[in-house]
């Protein structure tokens, strides 16, 4: 038996998996010090069976992003030589030598006392590393890395190869948010270890990643809400291909699940309006949710809401506000407790409005079959959308799903593609294996050629995922 | 003379990007760069107001796109080919599509030198000599090439095309080249008169009405002699096939064809945003557009030197 957790920013939910059916499930409010809601929840649901393992998804390093709350000062050591004029944006940088050009040669030697100097400079406790081509060549960083875990041990490194592909000024972004969020993503996580079941975290793609691992690369649990209510939402409605529309309390994410994972978005990906370069759910949100501001006339839902406070200020609990919550309510599609429905001229136009809106969108991701999931789901009448059973679990559902995953992403020539892919692809397998995985399943396989270079090169990217 | 003015960089981004038609590399970094660099409005030269004498020297970076995204520019590139050159020079694009707008722009801006209104290509093409310098018989000796730690090469080759890319790959896939190198005077002759302020102007325009709207459902490419070349299939109210080698070359399907030199581009249909030939994935939800090239790669002579990118 597994228990898949999803802690939100308003609810943790907690369902206990057994092959893949769910057997008992349950909702808590979301507290300050994560763990509280946490244990909570598991505890209503150990009694049920022995629980092997449980699988974590949060959107707490998400939250702290976006409100800018508890994160560390972050100072950026180049490896670059040549010294390149582009400043970064979000932090003091200094720039030492170092760095590989894309045939692997260095730009110049890296010169270790020139790390003691940079470090006095900067003066911070948490440091990026970024090397020139280090998704490439990652020796550099890795070297670096060592001498201050030798001479620095206070201080603490993310080393920007390990958070996505060429384009250094992306990845330094993507590093500096990691090291700007790993303290307080300790302070929420590290206190979800049990004596009595071991837990595992979840990242962006939807498998597991230990609790190490999330610890120091926190950023990769960044997009996990979204990925697994995809996930979830397309297993819970059978389906391997399914448009997926999850409503929460504030926001409505909508995406394109296919072979049973969620679509990649191909564009950069932009958090709190930084640009980062590694893979990230395609979705689009919208500002709908159970408790969007719902204004008559003229109709509009959203984009204000009044989340976490909807029980003090929406009408039907004697609040000010009109919310979707209230319609719904009036409309009778659903009871919720301590709620007095109020009377709303014009629902039917409400809803009318909000499928509109939500169809258009559904158009432009394609066509096929849309499962409907989320506790927002509940607000709405019967449709051409499907509600599959625990739909408003969907999202802890998904986190007990996630499965094993490895990747390579490595330079090789293009010259006998084929039998270089087959190569990566035994690597994966291999890997996955000996981490004692069966149903291994190769989910992605993008070969990017390198034009203007000699060599025929290519960057090959595969990911392979299983199930332990 | 007009000044170009930080708040113009954006527009001028997204409309080199289109003129790129595909190729020229992403104008992200540079215009960060320049945005960076910038303090004060640019001095902008029309081709009327050059001096017949001054000298004015056209740059563009060459090289890889994917290495433009690790070994970003240090200044010591132009620092070097500078100190070669006489004093009064004014610098131009010499592609006007994709990064390489941005090149005289940040380069002014950090050694104090106006920049020419104008360009040698009016979008983008993948070799040196598609130029209409070459038309004009203007001398492509000599031709410096810089890299980032501050080295130059000069090259005394009519046909430096070869000599230089290889150079390029020698130092990092990333190379500044000058080339083309003539007075005012020829330049008011030959050079395509306003090309950042058409840029700027098309960066401006939100709407651009698609010829073809689809879902990319198929991309085939390979790299073949340096160049990345393949074709895609977008579905939508029927199929187009979109063939490409770098730039996008050829857009057909049953009821139209466009070609090169037509400028054409794929935008992004959520993001608007222009999706160069190396960005393009399956999946991707695109607008197929064209815009008209300068009308000198109409013309017999025109068509004659960009065959080989056809």
């Amino acid at each position: 038996m597994t228990i898949g957790v999803d802690i939100g920013g308003t609810h943790t939910d907690a369902v206990l998996v057994v092959n893949e059916k769910i057997v008992a499930k349950v909702k808590v409010a979301t507290t300050e010090k994560l763990e509280e809601g946490f244990h909570k929840a598991v505890e209503a649901l150990l009694p049920f069976g022995p629980v092997k393992e449980i699988k974590v998804g949060s959107t707490h390093a998400l939250n702290a992003l976006l409100e800018k709350k508890g994160l560390s000062r972050v100072g950026l050591i180049r490896l670059a030589g040549h010294r390149p004029l582009l400043a970064p944006t979000m932090s003091e940088c200094v720039t030492v030598d170092g760095g590989n050009e894309f045939d692997g040669r260095s730009i110049t030697q890296l010169v270790l006392s020139q790390i003691d100097e940079a470090i006095e400079i900067l003066q911070v406790e948490q440091l990026v590393i970024a090397g020139a081509f280090s998704p490439f060549f990652p020796e550099q960083e890795l070297e670096v890395a060592a001498y201050i875990g030798k001479h620095y041990p206070h201080i603490e490194v993310t080393l920007s190869h390990k958070l996505g592909g060429l384009g250094m000024i992306e990845r330094e972004n993507a590093s500096i948010l990691n090291g700007s969020l790993r303290k307080t993503v300790r302070e929420g996580f590290s206190k979800l270890q049990r004596s009595d079941v071991p837990i595992v975290l979840t990242q962006n793609n939807g498998c597991t990643l230990s609790l190490e691992e999330a610890l120091e690369y926190p950023l990769l649990t960044l997009a996990t809400g979204p990925t697994h209510s995809f996930i979830g939402a397309a297993k819970l409605a059978g389906l391997e291909e399914a448009i997926v529309i999850d409503i929460g309390g504030t926001s409505t994410d909508i995406g394109v699940v296919q072979r049973g994972v969620p679509r990649r978005s191909l564009a950069t990906s932009m958090v709190g309006g930084i640009p980062l370069n590694f893979p990230m759910p395609d979705l689009l949100s919208l500002s709908v949710g159970g408790g969007s501001h719902v204004s008559l006339n003229p109709l509009t839902i959203g984009p204000n809401s009044c989340s976490k406070h909807l029980k003090k200020q929406a009408l039907s609990f004697g609040g000010p506000q009109l919310t979707l919550t209230d319609v719904a309510l009036a409309a009778g599609h659903f009871e919720m407790e301590g709620a007095t429905p109020i009377a709303v001229r014009n629902v039917r136009k409400v809803f009318s409005y909000l499928f509109e809106t939500l169809e258009k969108i559904v158009a432009k991701l394609g066509d096929g079959p849309t499962v409907l999931v989320g506790g927002g789901a509940a607000l709405l009448p019967p449709s051409g959308f499907r509600v599959p059973e625990h739909y408003e679990v969907a999202n802890a559902y998904g986190a007990a799903l996630a499965e094993e995953s490895a990747t390579v992403d490595r330079v090789l020539s293009l010259e006998q593609r084929d039998r270089t892919l087959d190569l990566l692809r035994e690597e994966l397998v291999q890997r996955l294996q000996a981490r004692g995985c069966s149903s291994i399943t190769i989910d992605i396989v993008e070969v990017t050629p390198y034009t203007y270079l000699p060599g025929n090169l290519a960057r090959y990217y595969l990911s392979a995922r299983g199930k332990n | 003379m007009r000044y170009l003015n930080r708040d113009d960089l954006e527009a001028l981004a997204f409309g080199a990007a289109l003129l790129g038609s595909g190729g020229g590399g992403a104008p992200s970094y540079n215009l960060q760069l320049t945005k960076q660099l910038m303090k004060e409005p640019l001095p902008l030269l029309s081709l009327e107001e050059l001096e017949e004498d001054v000298l004015v020297v056209p740059v563009a970076f060459m090289g890889a796109p994917l290495a433009a995204l690790e070994k970003m520019p240090s200044g010591k590139e132009f620092q070097a080919i500078r100190s070669v050159l006489p004093e009064d020079i004014v610098l131009m694009p010499a592609e006007i599509g994709g990064a390489n707008a941005f090149t005289p722009l940040w380069i002014g801006a950090l050694f104090g030198l106006p920049v020419v209104d104008a360009d040698t290509i009016g979008r983008a093409f993948p070799e040196l000599q598609m130029s209409v310098c070459t038309l004009h018989g203007v001398s492509a000796s000599p031709t410096y090439v810089a890299d980032a730690m501050g080295s130059v090469v000069k090259l005394e080759l009519e046909d430096p095309e070869k000599a230089a890319r290889q150079l390029a790959v020698k130092m990092g896939a990333r190379a500044l080249v000058a080339l083309y190198l003539m007075r005012g005077s020829v330049a008011k002759k030959v050079c395509i008169p306003g090309s950042i302020t058409r840029a700027i102007e098309l960066g401006k325009q939100k709407q651009f009405k698609p010829l073809f709207s689809g879902t990319v459902v198929d991309v085939d490419q390979k790299i073949e002699g340096g160049f990345l070349k393949g074709k895609a299939k977008i579905r939508g109210e029927g199929v187009m096939e979109l063939f490409y080698r770098n730039e996008y070359l050829l857009a057909r399907s049953e009821r139209v064809i466009v070609e090169s030199p037509t400028i054409l581009m794929l935008l992004e249909q959520e993001t608007h945003l222009p999706i160069p030939t190396s960005m393009l994935k399956y999946g991707q939800r695109v607008d197929l557009i064209t815009l008209e090239p300068p009308e000198v790669w109409k013309t017999p002579a025109g068509l004659e030197l960009i065959r080989e990118a056809l």
